[in-house]
């Protein structure tokens, strides 16, 4: 397999993951509709350790589990941020 | 804002300062490195006095960015 050929499985890979994070974000977005009705808080500690918890556990390689937690803390504030923009209204 | 803990902030110290700034209607970026934790504050920090962070258990340093002119 030559690099231009890597870089295509490369993008393809991207363009999953753009839906992914986005479909992902929808269901924060759902989340964060619920809180509002039951007035619950956006911040949630214990369910965002049980993820970090499970990824790690989970995680395969090749990267280290400190580098899945900096990933997914990525993905926690994105979806902390909708949820908030949700259940208080603000953009 | 940035906001560096001390290498002995527990969990709980790191959930405090959290709870506080996304309360307040913050949005924060947390970065974890292997000695340190480093929360970026995204928002109007101005309305943020340093020294209310600074009062938190676990808080390091407190490091304003400078706003462009």
């Amino acid at each position: 397999m030559g690099i231009d050929d890597i870089r295509d499985e490369i993008d393809r890979l991207d363009g999953e993951l753009l839906r992914i994070f986005n479909e992902r974000a929808s269901l924060a977005l759902k989340i964060g509709e619920i809180k509002k009705g039951l007035d619950l808080p956006v911040y949630d500690p214990a369910r965002e350790k049980r993820i970090f918890a499970r990824m790690t556990s989970e995680n395969k390689g090749p990267l280290d589990d400190q580098a899945i937690v900096r990933l997914f803390e990525r993905v926690i504030d994105e979806s902390r941020r909708l949820e908030r923009i949700m259940t208080r209204g603000e953009q | 804002m940035l906001i560096v803990m001390r290498k002995t902030a527990d969990e709980k110290a790191q959930e405090e300062i959290k709870s506080y700034l996304i309360e307040r209607g913050f949005d924060i970026h947390q970065s974890t490195g292997a000695n340190r934790v480093i929360i970026g504050v995204i928002g109007d920090t101005e309305t943020l006095p340093e020294s209310d962070i600074k009062a938190f258990p676990g808080v390091l340093q407190v490091v304003r960015i400078a706003k462009e002119e």
